[in-house]
């Protein structure tokens, strides 16, 4: 479904990604873990299509299309979710607006009929109770007065709502208590489908206790390092990421030398 | 004086000589000091000249130096009618003006409330009515001369309401004032007063358009006065052509506990000018300001508001945006005078700008003078694009580039259409916006 080949990114001059390699699957759970500043969010914009990042090599591609050459909204027509670390506040536009706007964008896109107001309504109230969001989330400027909580739900209800076929979730978790922290988890495992993949950007283990991956990447100075199962996630959570480092630092000098 | 302006104001002398004339014994009215007073201003202190503080940022020079005068095109189609009056209005008193001449058979004045009374200002001019010898002139100000003295010298027609005291009426008056150019460089100075009396309620809309080309000026005066706890609330709409010369003067007197709100919303006009000026009198007022432009091209438009809180214990609140494209100006100077009486003073004033053109510029200066010592004031100014992590994140969700920007330029504009309290003439406004967007924006996406 994804495929990325030796992704080397740069922001203003200073080059964050310097080589990245990953297969996706479809219906794969993939957690990409890894330090502050390792280059994780990076990834995830990029993917995205920010163009605050220059792709400097590598490519990217995405049920057989190149991700790389599309703009930021053909992405998401294409099904690609990106779930913001950090949602951006829209004064003046209300959520239920902004979700409509986007999904029956997505429809037209794909030749399929846009929603009205009423058949919408009804299906945002189903994806509500998913994310446990009361319907007077939806006449709210979007992002605006939310709580860091209330963002990331809304976060997940947009991505409920648009039905990604890959969804990419940047530090969902950050800044959630274990209770919001399950309702997110629950959002997501309510999509996953044999046809729909998902990668979790995470700095912390905890949230794989809920979105149990299939594999685990391990990600420091912009290069995969370690890949495994969900065990490599234990023991990160055990270890830190000390013994990754020296180990990585000892390749870095054997290279050297 | 202005040498610049002596041959225009020689000319609106002699105009005003032709006009004296023509009034048929109007001239011995009580109108008639007024008018002859505000000629002399004009003559005595001219039109301004960008050497002057308040024009610093606007040439007044194509307002000031042209030789404007009447001109008999009256004429008014159907269309032309149901294009600006608003719709959802249709029960509610309305009065057309095509070029300062009142149009009673596209007019409706029926149906009005005991207590409300709604007149032709030259009607109630010459039946002597004592409104118009205590207020008409007298909000006003306009012994410093420019345009305020302009539209005074030559006041006939126009439109006189006045609401008795605890009167409520929740209709609001809709005044259209016409411009249409005829062949020669064309004057209009409508004029409105409205006197609302001690407890009384009242709302009026007026629109000022031209239709079809020909270099005019439209110098429109309104004057309002509140009573004690009276309240006003005051749309008004300015939709001009490019050669539209466009200068507005809004003066306000508020009463004791009034509560007074206006929406200027301004569509267009190769050179507008707007004055606000509003007097807080009394203790205990909440006056609140609204301004919301939209420009493009060439055009330039200049907003000076002026807050006078001369009585302790009132609120003043003012958000003014703009919205410029291509190389349009704006231009927007807020002053708060709050005097040394008017302690506990509550006065907030924002002024946020959106360039959406690269040539587009802004000039916004706030104007505090304060000299009460226990006051509460705050002001701030942004000028600034459209924020591109909103427009990366509405992308991200599938909507496209333009759309995006559409929806987010749409937003900002919104909050003031939104604060309208009526919403037959809140739609008619958000029609209006959303046309000039799609002009606004189309014109920004070619530069």
């Amino acid at each position: 479904m994804l495929k990325i080949s030796n992704l080397h990114a740069s922001v203003e001059g200073t080059q964050i990604l310097k080589g990245i390699s990953l297969d996706v699957a479809p219906g794969e759970v993939h957690a990409i873990m890894g330090p502050n500043g390792s280059g994780k969010s990076t990834l995830a914009q990029v993917l995205a299509g920010h163009d605050a990042y220059e792709v400097d090599d590598g490519s990217v591609s995405f049920l057989e299309k190149d991700l790389l050459d599309m703009s930021p909204e053909d992405r998401a027509r294409e099904g690609v979710f990106l779930a913001f670390q950090y949602p951006v506040e829209i004064p003046g536009v209300n959520s239920a607006y902004f979700l409509r706007t986007g999904l029956n964008e997505i429809l037209k896109s794909r030749g399929e009929e846009e929603m009205d107001a009423i058949d919408f309504l009804q299906l945002i109230r189903e994806k509500l109770k998913l994310v446990e969001m009361d319907e007077s989330f939806l006449r709210r400027s979007v992002n605006e007065g939310f709580s860091g909580g209330e963002k990331k739900r809304h976060e997940v209800l947009q991505m409920a709502v648009l039905e990604p076929r890959l969804a990419i979730l940047d530090e969902t978790d950050s800044g959630l208590d274990i209770d919001a922290l399950k309702v997110v988890a629950n959002g997501v495992n309510e999509l996953r489908a044999p046809d729909r993949s998902t990668v979790v950007v995470t700095h912390y283990q905890r949230l794989l206790d809920y979105i149990v991956p299939d594999f685990v990447h391990v990600l420091m100075h912009g290069r995969i390092v370690r890949s495994g199962g969900k065990e490599l996630a234990l023991k990160l959570e055990a270890q830190g990421y000390d013994w990754i480092r020296e180990e990585v630092a000892g390749q870095d000098q054997t290279v050297e030398a | 004086m202005n040498p610049e302006s002596t041959q225009s104001i020689e000319h609106y002398g002699s105009l005003f000589t032709a006009f004296e004339a023509g009034l048929n014994g109007g001239a011995s009215s009580t109108v008639h000091t007024v008018r002859q007073a505000a000629l002399e201003a004009l003559r005595r202190e001219g039109f301004p000249t960008r050497h002057d503080e308040a024009w610093r940022h606007t040439n007044p020079a194509p307002l000031s130096t042209g030789l404007y005068g009447p001109t008999d095109t009256t004429s008014l189609t159907t269309s032309d009618l149901s294009d600006w009056s608003i719709e959802g209005l249709q029960d509610g008193p309305l009065l057309v003006f095509v070029n300062g001449q009142f149009s009673e058979a596209h007019s409706r004045l029926t149906d009005i409330p005991d207590g409300v009374q709604i007149q032709r200002l030259s009607e109630a001019i010459a039946g002597e009515n004592a409104l118009v010898a205590e207020h008409l002139g007298k909000i006003a100000q306009v012994e410093d001369g420019g345009f305020a003295a302009l539209n005074t010298a030559f006041v006939d027609d126009g439109v006189l309401v006045s609401v008795d005291p605890s009167t409520l009426w929740d209709v609001p008056i809709e005044i259209l004032y016409i411009t249409r150019p005829g062949p020669n460089p064309t004057l209009v100075t409508p004029r409105t007063l409205v006197v609302a009396g001690d407890g009384s309620q009242v709302q009026f809309v007026e629109t000022f358009v031209t239709i079809g080309a020909g270099d005019h000026l439209t110098t429109p005066v309104t004057e309002i006065w509140l009573g004690v706890g009276a309240t006003v609330e005051h749309t008004r709409l300015q939709i001009d052509t490019d050669q539209g010369h466009h200068t507005s003067s809004l003066f306000v007197r508020e009463g004791e506990d009034a509560r007074f709100t206006s929406h200027s919303i301004g569509l267009g006009g190769k050179l507008v000018r707007n004055d606000v000026t509003t007097v807080l009198a009394g203790e205990r007022i909440v006056s609140t300001l609204n301004g919301l432009f939209l420009s493009r091209g060439q055009e330039h438009v200049d907003n000076y508001t002026s807050i006078e809180h001369a009585a302790p214990n009132c609120e003043s609140h003012e958000l003014y945006k703009s919205i410029l494209a291509d190389a349009s100006n704006g231009v927007f100077r807020g002053k708060i005078h709050v005097h040394q009486i008017a302690q506990q003073t509550d006065a907030y004033q924002s002024n946020q700008n959106l360039l959406i053109g690269d040539d587009a510029g802004i000039m916004s200066k706030p104007q505090l003078e304060i000299y009460a010592d226990d006051v509460k004031c705050s002001h701030g100014s942004t000028t600034g694009e459209l924020d591109d992590e909103a427009i990366f994140y509405l992308r991200a969700r599938g909507i496209g580039e333009a759309t995006a920007r559409g929806v987010l330029t749409r937003a900002f504009a919104d909050e003031l259409v939104d604060c309208i309290s009526h919403e037959a003439i809140r739609s008619h406004v958000d029609a209006l916006v959303t046309l000039r967007l799609e002009q606004v924006l189309a014109s920004g996406s070619e530069s």
